[in-house]
C-alpha cells in the first residue's frame, strides 16, 4: 500500500513535471501566451506528487513496513519515533526523496510568485528549466533510486535499522532538512539565470528581483554546514569540527560561489556592471550542488559521510552536470557580445573595485576546495596510486584566502561607489583600525604568542569594528529621521553588517580552537584526578547500560567537581562508537572521551581531553550570521519595489554617504531624498 | 583631488580627525608592526616536540578518512603516534619517517602527497590559477587607473 | 575595450568547458571507492614478524610456522564481516591447495581479549588468535579497517593483502597461482 502510493506520487510528479515542459515549450515556440499561464500549474501537480510520496514514506517507516527494502535495511522495530522519522533522509534514495520534496516547494512557490507575469517568455523559461531539473530528479525516483523498491517474497520481520552515527543525536533531523533547504534553493536563481541569458534580456532586474531566493537559500546553506560541523564536533569523537572531507567540501563549494554572488549582485544593481561574474556565480554555485550530489552519492570517493553507491544514480548525476556547465558556458558563449556593461570600473579603490576583488578570492577559495578534493581521483586515473589530500594542504593554500578576505571585509563597508580618495579612507577606517591594534595589544599583554594567530585576531578586529561602525551610523541617521533606532538593523546594508560580525565572530573562534588546543589522553583509576590545561580531571567510574537499539559503557568524569558522561555505543555491527561530553563555556570547551574501560581491578579508563579555547564563538557566530542574513531580506518601507526592466546602471553621479544602500528604511541620497541631516556623514566631493 | 575646507572632515569629532592624518596612520601602522614582532617571539619548542607534531598531523590515521593521527584517538592512530615518537628519538629524520609509513600503508598513509611530479600540481594548478587571475585583474585595474568613467 | 572583455568572457568560458570535459571524463571513469583494492605495499615483502601470546596462554610466533601458506587475519568480535568469513577460513585451514600445507593466524584487533575468546570460541575457531597488545602487530601490517587478512607464502613472504572478508576460493587460486610461478 505504502509502496503503490509512494509510486503514484513519484509518477504524479514526473508526468506534471514533464507536461509542464511540454506545455511551456508549445508556448514558447508558438508565441501563446495562455499556455504559458498554465505552465505554472505543474507546479502544483509537481508538489502534489512530493508531498503524496513523502507521506508514503513516512507512514512506511513509522509504522515499520518491511516490505519496503528502503524500510527493511534504514528502520528496525527498536527505532525510536525521531530516528524512524528522520531515516526517509538517511540513505541514498530518501535522500533523493527529500531532494525532490524540497524542490517541489521551491517551485512552487517559484510558480506562485511570479504568477502574475507567467506570460512573459522569460518568467517561462525560468519555471522551464526549473520543472527541467525536478524532472530529472523525479526521473531518478522513478528509475535508478526508487525508494519504494518492495521486497519479493515474504517481508522480513525486522529491520536492520539506520546507521548507528544516524541515530545517536537529534541533529539528523534538522543538519540535511536544512542542507538540502540551501543546496535546492540554488535552483530557481539558477534557472531565471539561464532564462535571462536565452531571452536575452540582461539588462533588466531579474537577478535582484531574485536576489532573496538567493539569501534564502545561502542563509539555510549556511545554518546547515554549522549544524554538521557543530555535529561533528558534538558526535564523532575526536574534538575537530571541520575536516575537509569531500562530503563537507561537497556543501562548502556552492556557498562560496553563492557568498561572492551576494556581495557581487550589489555592484549589478549599482552599476550594471559584472553581470558575467553573477550569471555565472548562479551557474557555478547550481552546478557545484549538482557535482557535490554526484561525489557523495557515487562512491568515488571515501568519505566519513557518503552514501553508499549505486549503479546508474552516479552516472545520471554526473551527466546532469555535465549538461548544466555545457549549457551555462554555451549560453555565455553565445550571449558575449549583448553582456557588455554599459559602463565600468572607475577606480581599482572603489567598492566595485574591492567586490571584483574578492569574487576572485572567492573563486580562487572554490578552486583549491576543488582542486583538494578530486586530485586523489586524478592521481589514481594517471597514475594509478592512492592518495590522500588532507588537512594540511587545504590549511595551508586556505589560511592566507581566509586572511585576505577578512582584509577586504574590513575595507569594503567603507569603500564608497566609484572612487575612494585616500583622506576619506583614512577617517573612515581610523577607528576600526585602532580597535584592531587594541586588540593585538590586550592579546600580547594576555600571554597570546604566535604570529598567524595574533594577526587573525587583529584583522578580525578591524572587520568587525568596520561593521560595528557601519550599524552605529545607521542607528543615528535612523534617529535622526525620526525613525526608531531598530530600523538600523534591518535591511540589506545593515543586516549585511550583522552577517559579517558572525562571520568575525566565527572567524575569531576558528582561529582560538585551531591555534590553542590541546589534547592529552590519561589511564586514570576510579578516583584519581589529574590536572590539564588549567581543569581538574577526575575520573568517577563507569557502568554498562543498554537500550533496545544499542548498548554500551557510559562513565562519569568530573571537570573541576561538575559531572559529564561520555560513553561507548555499541550498535549491532560497528565498532564501539564514542559518545564525547562537553563541558563547553564561552571562554573554553573541555572535551571528554571514554575508552579501554576495564571491568577489572581498580576499573581504570583511558578518558581523552581535548581543551580549545574558544569553540562556542563558532556556534554563536554562526547565529548571528544566520540572523544578520533574515534581517538582511527584510525590505525598509521605503524599499522602491524592483520591477525588472529598470535596472539603474547610471544613477550614481550622486555623492556617497556610508557606503549602504537603500534597502533600510533610511532616506539615503540614492534615493533623492534632501533631509541632509538623515546623512550619515556630510559628504563633499569625494576626495 | 582634495576638497576645499570642510569637506570630509566636516563634523566630524576631533579624535577623528586626529586619527586620520597620515601621521598617525603611520604610528599606528609601527604599533602594530611591534606588537607583532613582540607576539611572534615565543620560546621554539624542542625540535623533537615540533617535529613530532608536525609529522602527527600529516600522517593519516589508518582507520580514518580524513583525520590525522594527531587529530584520532582510534587504537591503531595511537600506536602509531607512539611509533613515530619513538623514530623522532630515535634520531629518525623526517623524510625517513614518512618513508617508512609509506612503506606501511601506501602513499595514501600521509594526508599530503608526499610525491613529487604529478602530486606537485596538487599546489601548482591553483597557484597558477590565482596568480594569473591576479595579474590580469591588476592589468585590468591599472588599465582604469587613469580614466574616468565612460558613459556610453 | 568592452570588445577585449567580451573577449576574455568568451576564452574563460571556453576554458571553463575545457576544465569541465576533463574532470567529467576523470569522474565517469572512476570506480566506487570501496572496490579499489589499493595493493598493500607489504606485497612482496618479509611479512613483519608476530610474537605474541595467544588466547590459550601459550605464545605463538609466526616465524614458527615457515613452511607453511599462513593468513594472518585480522578480527574482531564487532565486526559482522568477520563473523561471516569464519566458514570461510575454516574451509581454507583444511583445503590443501596443490599438496600445501595451510594455517590460519588469527590477530584480535581493538578488542577486549575477552570479547575476542568469546567470540573465536562461539565461531568454533580451531586456530590459534593472539592478543596484540598497543596494537603493534596491527601497526606494522597497515591495519586500518576491519576485516583484513594477508597471506604468507611457505618462506615468510606477503603473497597477498585483502580488505574485506576473504574466500578459501580465492586464497587457493592465489597459492596455485605462487606454485605455477615454481615457488
Amino acid at each position: 500500500m505504502n509502496a503503490i502510493a509512494g509510486q503514484i506520487g513519484v509518477a504524479l510528479g514526473l508526468v506534471s513535471a514533464i507536461c509542464g515542459v511540454g506545455v511551456l515549450i508549445a508556448g514558447i515556440v508558438g508565441h501563446r501566451p495562455q499556455w504559458l499561464r498554465a505552465g505554472p500549474r505543474a507546479a502544483w501537480g509537481l508538489l502534489a506528487g512530493a508531498l503524496l510520496a513523502t507521506a508514503a514514506m513516512e507512514h512506511a517507516l513509522i509504522t515499520h513496513d518491511f516490505s519496503l527494502a528502503y524500510v527493511a535495511d534504514n528502520n528496525a522495530r527498536a527505532t525510536p519515533l525521531l530516528y524512524s522519522i528522520t531515516g526517509m533522509w538517511a540513505a541514498l534514495q530518501g535522500s533523493i526523496l527529500l531532494w525532490a520534496l524540497v524542490l517541489s516547494g521551491y517551485v512552487a512557490v517559484m510558480a506562485r510568485r511570479f504568477r502574475n507575469r507567467a506570460s512573459d517568455p522569460l518568467v517561462a523559461w525560468a519555471l522551464l528549466v526549473a520543472l527541467v531539473v525536478a524532472a530529472f530528479f523525479f526521473g531518478l525516483m522513478a528509475g535508478p533510486a526508487n525508494p519504494f523498491v518492495t521486497i519479493s517474497g515474504h517481508a522480513p520481520a525486522d529491520g536492520l535499522g539506520p546507521n548507528a552515527l544516524l541515530q545517536d543525536n537529534v541533529l539528523i533531523a534538522f543538519h540535511p532538512v536544512f542542507l538540502y533547504l540551501g543546496l535546492v534553493g540554488f535552483t530557481v536563481p539558477f534557472a531565471f539565470a539561464v532564462a535571462a541569458l536565452v531571452t536575452g534580456r540582461l539588462g533588466e532586474g531579474w537577478l535582484i528581483e531574485t536576489r532573496r531566493y538567493t539569501l534564502f537559500a545561502w542563509a539555510f546553506l549556511t545554518v546547515g554546514i554549522v549544524m554538521g560541523a557543530w555535529w561533528s564536533y558534538q558526535v564523532l569523537g575526536w574534538g575537530g569540527f571541520w575536516a575537509w572531507d569531500p562530503v563537507e567540501n561537497a556543501a562548502l563549494l556552492p556557498w562560496l560561489c553563492a557568498t561572492a554572488y551576494l556581495h557581487s549582485v550589489m555592484v549589478q544593481e549599482r552599476r550594471g556592471l559584472l553581470r558575467v561574474w553573477n550569471l555565472s556565480l548562479l551557474i557555478a554555485a547550481f552546478s557545484l550542488t549538482i557535482l557535490g550530489t554526484f561525489l557523495t552519492r557515487s562512491g568515488v570517493l571515501v568519505s566519513v559521510h557518503a552514501f553508499a553507491d549505486s549503479s546508474a544514480i552516479g552516472p545520471s548525476l554526473l551527466g546532469l552536470f555535465g549538461a548544466v556547465v555545457a549549457c551555462g558556458v554555451g549560453l555565455i558563449f553565445w550571449r558575449g557580445e549583448q553582456l557588455r556593461s554599459p559602463g565600468s570600473i572607475d577606480s581599482p579603490v572603489s567598492r566595485e573595485g574591492a567586490f571584483l576583488v574578492n569574487n576572485l578570492l572567492f573563486a580562487a577559495f572554490a578552486v583549491v576546495v576543488l582542486i583538494g578534493t578530486v586530485f586523489p581521483l586524478f592521481v589514481q586515473a594517471l597514475d594509478n596510486q592512492q592518495i590522500t589530500v588532507g588537512t594540511p594542504y587545504f590549511d595551508s593554500m586556505t589560511v592566507p584566502l581566509g586572511f585576505a578576505l577578512l582584509f577586504f571585509m574590513a575595507i569594503g563597508p567603507v569603500l564608497p561607489w566609484r572612487k575612494a580618495g585616500s583622506g576619506l579612507l583614512r577617517s573612515r577606517l581610523a577607528l576600526p583600525a585602532w580597535a584592531g591594534v587594541l586588540v593585538v595589544a590586550a592579546c600580547v599583554i594576555a600571554g597570546v604568542r604566535g604570529f598567524t594567530p595574533l594577526s587573525a585576531f587583529g584583522l578580525a578586529a578591524v572587520a568587525g569594528a568596520s561593521a560595528l561602525r557601519q550599524l552605529v551610523l545607521a542607528s543615528l541617521a535612523a534617529r535622526r529621521s525620526g525613525l526608531s533606532r531598530w530600523r538600523a538593523f534591518i535591511g540589506r546594508s545593515n543586516g549585511g553588517m550583522i552577517v559579517h560580525l558572525g562571520v568575525v565572530i566565527v572567524a575569531v573562534g576558528l582561529t582560538a580552537a585551531t591555534s590553542f588546543g590541546h589534547r592529552a589522553t590519561f589511564e586514570l583509576n576510579v578516583g584519581q584526578t589529574v590536572s590539564y590545561e588549567g581543569h581538574r580531571i577526575t575520573y568517577g567510574g563507569a557502568s554498562d547500560f543498554s537500550q533496545p537499539n544499542r548498548s554500551g559503557v557510559i562513565g562519569t568524569v568530573y571537570v573541576d567537581g561538575a559531572p559529564f558522561h561520555p560513553a561507548i555505543s555499541n550498535y549491532p555491527g560497528y565498532e564501539g562508537i564514542g559518545s564525547p561530553a562537553v563541558d563547553s563555556s564561552v571562554r573554553s570547551d573541555v572535551y571528554l572521551t571514554i575508552s579501554g574501560v576495564s571491568t577489572t581491578g581498580k576499573g581504570q579508563a583511558s578518558i581523552g581531553v581535548v581543551y580549545q579555547p574558544m569553540v562556542m564563538w563558532l556556534w554563536i557566530g554562526g547565529v548571528i550570521t544566520a540572523v544578520g542574513a533574515l534581517l538582511a531580506a527584510v525590505p525598509g518601507p521605503s524599499r522602491r519595489r524592483r520591477v525588472p526592466g529598470h535596472e539603474r546602471a547610471s544613477e550614481d553621479d550622486q555623492p556617497d554617504e556610508s557606503g549602504g544602500d537603500d534597502d533600510s528604511g533610511v532616506p539615503t541620497s540614492a534615493a533623492g531624498a534632501k533631509a541632509p541631516e538623515a546623512m550619515a556623514e556630510p559628504v563633499g566631493a569625494p576626495t | 583631488m582634495r576638497s576645499g575646507g570642510a569637506g570630509i572632515m566636516a563634523g566630524r569629532p576631533e579624535v577623528i580627525k586626529v586619527l586620520s592624518s597620515r601621521i598617525a596612520w603611520v604610528a599606528l601602522a609601527a604599533t602594530a608592526v611591534v606588537l607583532l614582532a613582540i607576539g611572534s617571539v615565543h620560546p621554539p619548542a624542542s625540535t623533537a616536540a615540533a617535529r613530532t607534531s608536525y609529522l602527527d598531523s600529516i600522517i593519516k590515521c589508518p582507520a580514518c578518512e580524513d583525520l590525522s593521527i594527531a587529530q584520532s584517538e582510534a587504537p591503531s592512530s595511537m600506536t602509531l603516534r607512539h611509533e613515530v615518537a619513538d623514530w623522532v628519538a630515535a634520531g629518525w629524520n623526517n623524510e625517513r619517517i614518512e618513508q617508512a609509513v609509506v612503506a606501511r600503508y601506501g602513499p595514501g598513509g600521509l594526508l599530503i602527497p608526499a610525491g613529487s611530479g604529478l602530486d606537485a600540481t596538487l599546489y601548482l594548478v591553483p597557484l597558477a590559477a590565482i596568480s594569473a587571475a591576479g595579474v590580469g585583474l591588476g592589468s585590468y585595474l591599472w588599465r582604469r587607473r587613469g580614466s574616468p568613467a565612460v558613459v556610453p | 575595450m568592452s570588445k577585449s572583455r567580451f573577449k576574455v568572457a568568451r576564452w574563460s568560458a571556453l576554458g571553463v568547458a575545457l576544465i569541465t570535459v576533463v574532470l567529467v571524463s576523470v569522474l565517469a571513469t572512476r570506480q566506487p571507492a570501496t572496490m579499489v583494492m589499493a595493493d598493500s605495499p607489504l606485497v612482496g615483502k618479509p611479512a613483519p614478524a608476530i610474537v605474541a601470546r595467544s588466547f590459550s596462554g601459550t605464545s605463538v610466533s609466526l616465524s614458527s610456522m615457515r613452511g607453511r601458506w599462513v593468513l594472518v587475519n585480522f578480527f574482531a568480535s564487532w565486526c559482522d564481516a568477520c563473523r561471516q568469513e569464519e566458514p570461510q577460513l575454516e574451509a581454507f585451514l583444511y583445503a590443501r591447495p596443490g599438496g600445501a600445507r595451510t594455517d590460519v593466524l588469527g590477530v584480535l584487533y581493538s578488542d577486549s581479549e575477552a570479547n575476542g575468546k568469546a567470540f573465536q570460541s562461539a565461531e568454533g575457531a580451531t586456530w590459534p588468535s593472539v592478543v596484540d597488545n598497543g596494537g603493534v602487530i596491527a601497526s606494522d601490517y597497515g591495519v586500518g579497517t576491519l576485516p583484513r587478512s594477508y597471506l604468507v607464502d611457505p618462506a615468510g613472504r606477503v603473497v597477498a593483502s585483502v580488505e574485506g572478508a576473504v574466500t578459501a576460493t580465492e586464497l587457493e587460486r592465489w597459492i596455485q597461482t605462487e606454485q605455477a610461478r615454481g615457488l
